[in-house]
């Protein structure tokens, strides 16, 4: 679960401030699971649930230090299966780059398997937002992809 | 069109890096959980509903049992004269009673050979209702105080039951064996004295002639009395016709109102002022 915790968190540190009060959450809640799925799967909603909390909590710290990335003009065309070549933290290293909008909604769309709408509840946004900064998401990495190899290849 | 399966695959390569991403907690977040848990308060008592109406049913029936009862006298059980009667006190009765003592027979020429103490089956049959009725006396005795004799400490007078003795009511024996024939000589200070019924007053008549008829008569009258003490008290009926209205005293009232009302402000005296 910390590695849950630290996909959303920017640092370790912080991961484990979200675990801590995720399992916090899970001990004094533990009479409301139903038992309809998995307890592990309970238990990692909670986490991700907490760690959109802490980033809603420090959102306007971050939103001044955050480097925004909008006009970031569309990457040359890159091999998608190139990320597989890529190891856990040098894929963690590229999405600490993007903004915490369009890393949040990838995460929860394309790892944790989040539907627009369930990330539209999660995060107060539309689902068009969603949709919009995913789009923006796949586009920035690739681009980060490639400036990290061109600066590698130089 | 073509960039979604382009999206897909970016997905399911980031699926699949992460997939395996685990990362061992350290020790002092458990601390810092437990430490959490340790200082929240802890969840308040649900209150079991399903056992606590159950129980406070019973403390109400509990309750309900041990409350005083008001004892309602039935008229049949212990009519009012059992209650009345001897509430009076009239201690002569009872001393001659309880302490009863064979009149001091004069020296007879002949002597009576022996007065048998069993009576016969008639006698019995007269002394049972006594017996009982000094049983119900007894009964009534324990719920009235007694007078206590200052000098003596002791209640002057004593339950009529513990004075007649056994030997009194005993089944009758046509014969009486030696062992149960008193001789009158000895009455005096046996144990086994016992107040003459009409019957063995009569045989003792019979038996001790004329110079004993001093003493015969004086017996008739003293069993007449106690007799008359114990079997002619006056019994009380209780009225039967007017416990229907028992527990119509608000009623009662309401008709007294009512009666007052309408003599007030009946159409007579409202009446009266118009004309």
């Amino acid at each position: 679960m910390l590695g849950v915790a630290r996909r959303y968190a920017r640092t370790l540190p912080e991961a484990e401030d979200i675990l801590q009060d995720a399992f916090v959450k899970v001990f004094t809640h533990l009479t409301e699971f139903r038992a309809e799925g998995t307890l592990e799967g309970w238990i990692r909603r909670i986490v991700v649930t907490t760690a959109i909390n802490h980033w809603q909590s420090g959102r306007l710290r971050r939103q001044t230090q955050g480097a925004t990335l909008d006009d970031i003009p569309d990457p040359p065309a890159t091999d998608s299966s190139a990320f597989d070549r890529l190891n856990v933290a040098e894929v963690l290293a590229l999405m600490e780059k993007l903004p915490d909008g369009c890393r949040l909604v990838l995460m929860l769309y394309a790892v944790d398997g989040y539907s627009h709408r369930e990330i539209s509840e999660l995060l107060n946004i539309q689902e068009s937002t969603s949709k919009a900064q995913l789009s923006k998401a796949r586009k920035q990495l690739q681009h980060l992809y490639l400036q990290q190899n061109n600066y590698i290849r130089l | 069109m073509m960039e979604e399966p382009e999206d897909d695959r970016l997905d399911q390569s980031l699926r699949d890096t992460f997939s395996d991403f685990d990362l061992p907690p350290s020790g002092h977040i458990w601390s810092g959980i437990e430490g959490h848990l340790s200082a929240m308060p802890g969840p308040p008592r649900k209150v079991p509903l399903l056992l606590l109406l159950p129980a406070v049913g019973l403390v109400g029936v509990a309750v309900g049992w041990l409350l005083p009862h008001p004892t309602e006298p039935t008229p049949n059980s212990q009519p009012a004269v059992t209650t009345q009667a001897p509430a009076r006190p009239d201690p002569q009765p009872t001393k001659e009673l309880t302490a009863y003592k064979a009149p001091q027979l004069p020296p007879a020429s002949q002597p009576i050979h022996a007065v048998p103490v069993v009576s016969a089956s008639p006698v019995a049959k007269r002394v049972r209702p006594v017996l009982a009725a000094s049983v119900d006396r007894k009964a009534s005795a324990t719920a009235i105080p007694e007078p206590i004799d200052s000098a003596t400490g002791i209640a002057a007078t004593q339950p009529v039951v513990a004075e007649v003795p056994v030997v009194y009511t005993a089944p009758v024996a046509t014969e009486p064996s030696p062992a149960q024939v008193v001789p009158s000589s000895q009455l005096e200070n046996s144990a086994l004295v016992t107040p003459p019924t009409e019957a063995t007053n009569l045989r003792l008549r019979d038996t001790a002639g004329s110079a004993h008829s001093k003493y015969a008569a004086e017996l008739p009258k003293q069993s007449f009395k106690n007799e008359s003490l114990r079997e002619w008290r006056p019994e009380y009926r209780v009225p039967k016709h007017r416990l229907e209205e028992r527990g119509g005293r608000l009623r009662r009232i309401r008709n007294s109102i009512t009666k007052h009302w309408q003599h007030l402000f009946g159409p007579r005296r409202a009446g009266q002022p118009a004309s």
